[in-house]
């Protein structure tokens, strides 16, 4: 008898002490999808809405052409088909629709990285795709931040060396050519206190106000990283995940500013091959909710999520463990309505 | 008074009569009221190759770009090259293994784009089709598109004016080319031609279709791979005949041409703004027959047509009045049988 209950237990205890890892073991989060997650490509990253949520902009691949997926009907056009060029590695909508692109003049497949990390520059493409884009004449280490209201812009030069900064710039039209004015230095790494700065990353002009600047402080080999916010008026930087052991990173924020979206590893604090998007209130409290479960499956993760102009939808998208940062296998559209009435009904 | 009432009653009548469909669709687009027989797969895309089952398009994004494939009975679209860096393809088509034979070049210049698709450097390579690794290249440089078998693993190309065969066989699972030889010098011919390879004909394979480029326009050509002689099919001497896929019974092949614009032809600077597709009988008698009306509609043209293994359709792509030889807007399907019955309906 005595036997028998051991057995009851242990069986019981299999069942609570292995993670969800290993019940989704050699399952595939896509062929198990909750409803408010629909599938939209089956390629493609760095998803970014278009200003009414109808379309997403991104890149089909790490130094690869940008495409526009309508979401109603998953039609994908391409953007940049028009003109020889060597790949992008980011690509962001404009307040009046023209399209950011950052990317390098020269692209070759047997060293690839500097063309993401040394020579990425930042170009204007109409949204008419007239034309080739025109040269802002910056050089962007890794992701700008763009305003959904006006034509400000921020970026990141150097990244991971010591003198590198933020900077923050207006597109302007002079002639129907775009140009940077009013470039300005917001922050010199050097001076960032009380927080990790291996290498430092613009993420978002933070709304309504858009007097903060969302950023990624990443520690030692990208083990951790935290969420922060730089005041661009004061210079006072707030770090708003404070959990140095974590990885945290910020990706799309909130219109109304009170949340942002990361990439964020709390669930197995496994490091960006097991991260899923989490949801972190910029209130100072550190408090997350974690939205996708795609790192449950072992092998996969979630990345890169932005938020609709209206709150309503997130996009993201996909990869696989060993996938370089930043790489996406398809767009997936999140309804956030859909799962926050879920969650309701579930609680009831 | 009499004769101005009827002038103008003529003129109403005539006009319409006088100008040809150019005029009629003049600021149309063929997209927008495709017949019943024509779907639009892509928005994307040039090149399309059938699968074998005819369920899959492999295509190239754009001219030095990445392979895609589109499922046809969903629209998905899935990378086959975005596993690996690379520099961009010219060509990709399935080999007779489901294994996916690619032209490309190991650099590319977007200030040079054209050197990439020059012989000198666009090389010949086999990516598997579980797309567990980069391409293997087969050691040989390949002027414009090689001639696959749906058959067997032979293959043709050309290359300084001669048309090279050989088998790909796999050596501890590395494909190679065996049985290397030159099926035909150009240089040898009693009339100067560029030749291109374009396929093998069905059912038996012992002719090899190609483009004689510069031989009175272009024309038709067939290879006897046994005995050498050549044969022109189109024999159409003002006029421009480029042959695509072919028929499975080896009857027809398809071809891009002018026949219904020959005034259209620009020898030496051929940009091919005047084309469509056409069936063109292999017997010699020179008939064809044209399938498509795209050049109706000012600035368009459709353009390399394949067909299905089972003859039901053919896939093509569209492309617009200035762009090179090759590039295409976006795949669409040819429903053959359906295009039969509407002729034959429309014949009663």
């Amino acid at each position: 008898m005595r036997r028998k209950l051991l057995f009851v237990a242990l069986i019981s205890l299999s069942a609570n002490c292995f993670g969800q890892s290993q019940r989704k073991e050699g399952k595939n989060p896509l062929d198990e999808l909750p409803p408010y997650i629909k599938r939209v490509t089956h390629f493609g990253q760095r998803a970014d809405f278009s200003h009414d949520g109808k379309r997403i902009l991104f890149i089909e691949k790490t130094f690869g052409d940008v495409y526009e997926a309508d979401i109603a009907t998953g039609t994908v056009r391409p953007m940049t088909h028009h003109y020889y060029h060597e790949g992008y590695v980011r690509t962001l909508y404009l307040a009046n629709g023209d399209i950011l692109l950052a990317g390098a003049r020269k692209f070759d497949a047997k060293d690839p990285v500097p063309s993401r990390k040394e020579f990425a520059e930042l170009w204007v493409l109409k949204k008419d795709l007239s034309a080739p884009p025109v040269a802002l004449g910056e050089y962007c280490y890794e992701g700008p931040a763009v305003s959904r209201k006006n034509m400000r812009l921020a970026w990141t030069t150097g990244g991971t060396t010591p003198d590198a900064a933020f900077y923050t710039g207006d597109i302007v039209y002079e002639d129907g050519t775009p140009k940077l004015k009013n470039k300005k230095k917001i922050l010199d790494k050097r001076d960032l206190k009380d927080i990790m700065k291996y290498d430092i990353e613009t993420q978002n002009l933070r709304p309504p106000d858009e007097k903060e600047l969302i950023f990624s402080a990443y520690g030692d080999e990208y083990k951790a990283c935290e969420v922060a916010g730089l005041n661009i008026e004061t210079g006072q930087v707030v770090n708003y995940s404070n959990a140095p052991q974590q990885y945290d990173e910020p990706e799309g924020i909130f219109p109304d500013g009170k949340y942002t979206l990361t990439e964020c590893d709390k669930h197995n604090l496994k490091g960006t091959g097991s991260i899923d998007i989490y949801k972190l209130a910029l209130d100072g409290s550190g408090q997350t909710e974690r939205l996708t479960f795609f790192a449950d499956y072992p092998g996969y993760k979630s990345s890169n999520p932005v938020v609709s102009d209206d709150g309503r939808y997130m996009a993201f998208q996909y990869a696989q463990k060993g996938d370089w940062a930043g790489v996406g296998r398809g767009i997936f559209i999140f309804d956030l309505q859909m799962y926050e009435e879920m969650k309701k009904s579930q609680r009831k | 008074m009499r004769n101005i009432f009827l002038i103008m009653v003529l003129s109403v009548v005539l006009t319409p009569m006088c100008f040809g469909k150019s005029q009629c669709n003049q600021g149309k687009s063929p997209l927008d009221d495709p017949p019943p027989y024509i779907r639009q797969v892509t928005q994307f895309g040039q090149r399309a190759d059938f699968s074998h089952d005819g369920k899959r398009l492999l295509f190239i994004e754009k001219t030095f770009g990445d392979v895609y494939e589109v499922e046809l009975a969903t629209g998905i679209i899935r990378p086959m090259t975005h596993h690996y860096y690379h520099e961009g393809y010219t060509r990709a088509l399935y080999l007779a293994n489901g294994d996916i034979l690619l032209s490309g070049a190991r650099e590319f210049d977007a200030e040079n784009p054209t050197a990439s698709r020059r012989e000198e450097n666009a090389e010949l390579w086999v990516l598997k089709k579980d797309l567990s690794g980069p391409p293997v290249a087969l050691g040989e440089h390949c002027s414009e598109g090689p001639a696959v078998s749906r058959k067997n693993m032979r293959i043709a190309w050309t290359q300084q004016q001669k048309i090279l065969m050989a088998d790909v066989v796999y050596e501890n699972d590395v494909p190679k080319l065996f049985n290397k030889k030159t099926v035909m010098d150009a240089r040898e011919l009693p009339f100067e031609c560029w030749p291109e390879t374009q396929n093998f004909r069905p059912p038996d394979e012992k002719e090899i279709i190609f483009s004689a480029y510069g031989y009175q326009g272009s024309e038709v050509m067939g290879l006897n791979i046994e005995t050498g002689e050549v044969v022109n099919y189109s024999n159409a001497p003002d006029q421009y005949d480029e042959p695509e896929g072919i028929f499975p019974d080896g009857k027809y092949t398809l071809t891009e041409c002018n026949a219904h614009n020959v005034l259209g032809v620009e020898y030496g600077e051929f940009s091919g703004i005047y084309l469509d597709i056409y069936k063109l009988a292999l017997d010699g008698s020179g008939k064809t027959e044209r399938i498509t009306r795209f050049n109706d509609y000012p600035g368009y043209k459709a353009t390399n047509p394949v067909v299905s293994d089972d003859g039901r359709y053919l896939a093509f792509q569209y492309a617009k009045k200035g762009d090179k030889a090759g590039v295409g807007r976006g795949l669409l399907i040819f429903d053959l049988e359906m295009y039969e019955k509407t002729k034959h309906s429309a014949g009663r």
